[in-house]
């Protein structure tokens, strides 16, 4: 082999660096001669993980176009200076720096900046990727981990509790991941997974639901709606959502995510596992139902506050029976019936219709029999009376059992006197 | 047959000792099924059966011990009203004048009558046991077609029926039972018991036992229908 053919791995080697070190700015040639090399930056600081850049970053980052001193002052020789002024990203990024600034995440008023998210930890300081890169921590498909990671109460300093004092905001990863959102195959294309910012908007945290929904109920039934629009179109004439409820916090109605939940929404009635699923629809409406305020004021005052439970219909729903009724049979779900006020008559007809959904024989005396029973309520004094004689039935039963087991034993010392 | 064995007489025909049989199975299950579906609905009992069956299963079970229990009293019926032995039996345990003339003094004073085949006690377990069994199974089948009996009786009479039905019923049968139990064997004139139940037959010394605590003497010129066999 000839001389040149010896040389010219090496030649090769020294074009392609050439190349690759043409396309990187001059400037950041010199940054990253230092920066990217771990052994020397061990030599020169104490925090050698905080200055390490990695050679290739720029690869991948969608600020492949802007050069180091880009977004960090020049700092001309080395050492570099105490204090590196730092370009903030909102001098490009206009919108999303007022919009993260005025939002609960930047506003000084609502988190300390040192424990606040900045926008590093979200999109990466250096490696900042496209977000529809699968790779990127604010793809659909992560940003829920992103989210997490002060959002998820673990041990680590910036978690939400230290950061805000709301146990309500700690949302588990796996919780977000279990909702049927998450998961619906139907809707888990990438473009369209219903995952945090989907709801919370991005950096205000206010343009969809997050915002002000106490005042607002309406936010969310309309942002649901989106997707889930027959059912909105009911709710809003329903009684739980036009009527506003008053509660200490105020004047508030009933919304999507009062019966659904937020994070970990799914659609309880239809899941029968050996959690007996099958009863929490009632279990949702009691919650607010067996006040005896909500009770008294909706027409259940005749019998007792706390619907369903006793009765056939609550047993064998709460039992796990797979065809069962419960408070939506009768009620309504989205589309609330309510009987409230309405002419005695009409009511009756219309509940006579109900039952005869699954059981086609009812007729007129369907309806005399009470609807909400609890376990502990008083009885109406027909039943009591009926009670009372059983009991009476039972203890002279007994009464009469004893008595003539005495007889059986005195005759028994009779005859053997004689 | 050895001495020591005495000889023992058919007290029961066959078809009696099965539907006993069958009478104590019936009972038995639905009074457990009962009890697994009172628990369901009450607090009270502090455990849920619908760990082990859905409340649909333990109705089915339920309902199956009641149509057994149901089947069998009609085959008493025919059995009373069609075949000889059946007929005589009932005949025999129908109350009369003789248990009246027992009553006499509560039957703490000895009372004259003939030797019979079934005493007072067990004319009262007969008929007490048999109407609790035949309302129990007529509150059963209503409860069961509710939804078609409600459109027909008034709301009244069917909180009696479902009163009845429920753990009224079953303590009842429960009372019923134990009474049962300890007039079979342990009642003084019965201890140590019998094992009728299990063949039908007895012996005279225990026939003769029943009736000398019964108060019964017999009467030289009879035989007396309380003679076995
Ligand atoms: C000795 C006989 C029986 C006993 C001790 C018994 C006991 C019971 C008990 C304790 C209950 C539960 C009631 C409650 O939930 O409060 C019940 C329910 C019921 N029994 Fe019986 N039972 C007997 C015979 C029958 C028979 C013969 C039938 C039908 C052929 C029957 C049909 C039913 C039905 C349909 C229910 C209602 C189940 C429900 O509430 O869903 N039972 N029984
Ligand atoms: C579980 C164990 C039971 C045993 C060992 C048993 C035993 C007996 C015996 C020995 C007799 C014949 C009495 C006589 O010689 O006169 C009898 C009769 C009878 N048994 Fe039972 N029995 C049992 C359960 C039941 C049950 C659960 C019922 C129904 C609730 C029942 C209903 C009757 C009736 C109606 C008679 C006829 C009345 C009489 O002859 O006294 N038995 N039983």
């Amino acid at each position: 082999m000839s001389h040149i053919g010896k040389l010219l791995p090496f030649l090769l080697l020294i074009v392609g660096v050439t190349i690759t070190y043409a396309q990187v700015p001059e400037n950041d040639n010199r940054c990253l001669d230092c920066h990217s090399n771990s052994t020397q930056l061990a030599a020169l600081t104490e925090q050698p993980e905080r200055f390490h850049i990695p050679s290739d970053f720029k690869d991948q980052s969608v600020h492949n176009e802007i050069n180091c001193i880009g977004c960090h002052a020049d700092p001309g020789g080395y050492p570099h200076p105490e204090v590196l002024g730092l370009l903030q990203c909102g001098n490009c990024h206009k919108n999303e720096s007022e919009d993260y600034l005025s939002g609960p995440h930047g506003n000084p008023l609502t988190v300390s900046l040192e424990l606040a998210p900045k926008c590093g930890d979200c999109h990466n300081v250096h490696l900042i990727r496209k977000s529809s890169n699968v790779l990127s921590k604010v793809h659909v498909k992560n940003e829920a981990k992103t989210c997490t990671q002060c959002h998820e109460i673990k041990d680590q300093k910036r978690n939400i509790l230290n950061i805000t004092n709301r146990v309500d905001y700690d949302i588990p990863n796996r919780t977000i991941k279990k909702g049927i959102h998450f998961f619906n195959s139907k809707i888990s294309d990438n473009s369209n997974l219903l995952t945090c910012s989907r709801c919370h908007g991005v950096h205000s945290l206010s343009e969809k639901i997050g915002k002000n929904w106490l005042n607002d109920y309406l936010i969310e039934a309309d942002f649901c709606g989106e997707c889930h629009t027959s059912e909105t179109i009911s709710f809003k004439g329903n009684l739980h959502f036009s009527q506003k409820i008053s509660s200490l916090n105020g004047n508030i109605s009933l919304t999507c995510t009062d019966c659904h939940q937020e994070h970990l929404i799914s659609n309880d009635k239809y899941q029968y596992n050996e959690e007996k699923s099958a009863g929490q629809m009632t279990g949702k409406c009691l919650e607010c139902h067996q006040s005896v305020r909500i009770s008294g004021k909706f027409a259940q005052v005749a019998k007792g506050h706390s619907p369903n439970i006793d009765s056939f219909h609550g047993a064998s729903s709460i039992g796990g029976d797979l065809f069962f009724s419960d408070c939506s049979s009768c009620h309504g779900i989205h589309e609330l019936n309510s009987y409230t006020g309405r002419d005695k008559e009409e009511v009756k007809l219309d509940i006579i219709a109900k039952c005869g959904t699954c059981h086609p024989n009812a007729a007129a005396n369907f309806v005399s029999s009470p609807v909400h029973m609890a376990q502990g309520e008083l009885l109406d004094s027909e039943e009591s009376i009926a009670r009372y004689i059983f009991l009476a039935l039972i203890v002279t039963m007994i009464s009469l059992i004893v008595l003539s087991i005495i007889g059986d034993f005195y005759k028994l010392y009779l005859r053997k006197k004689n | 047959m050895s001495s020591e064995t005495p000889k023992r007489y058919i007290r029961f025909q066959k078809p009696v000792v099965i539907q006993h049989y069958i009478l104590m199975l019936s009972v038995l299950g639905l009074m457990f099924s009962g009890y697994m579906l009172y628990s369901i609905k009450s607090a009270e009992t502090g455990f849920d059966p619908t760990d082990y069956f859905s409340y649909s299963l333990w109705e089915q079970i339920h309902i199956w011990f009641g149509i057994l229990l149901g089947l069998t009293i009609l085959w008493h019926f025919l059995y009373i009203l069609f075949t000889l032995y059946g007929h005589s039996d009932f005949l025999h345990i129908l109350p009369n004048k003789s248990d009246l003339k027992s009553l006499i003094g509560l039957g703490f004073r000895k009372s004259v009558i003939k030797k019979r085949r079934f005493g007072l006690q067990e004319k009262l377990t007969y008929w007490i046991i048999g109407v609790y069994l035949i309302l129990m199974v007529i509150t059963g089948l209503l409860q069961y077609a509710n939804v078609y009996t409600v459109n027909y009786i008034s709301r009244s009479l069917y909180i009696y029926i479902d009163g009845f039905h429920g753990m009224y019923g079953l303590l009842m049968g429960i009372i019923l039972t134990v009474w049962h139990l300890y007039s079979i064997f342990l009642k003084p004139g019965r201890f140590p018991g019998t094992l009728s139940w299990w063949d039908g037959k007895i012996s005279s010394e225990e026939m003769n036992r029943y009736q000398e605590a019964r108060g019964e003497i017999t009467d030289e010129s009879d035989t007396g229908t309380g003679n076995p066999g």
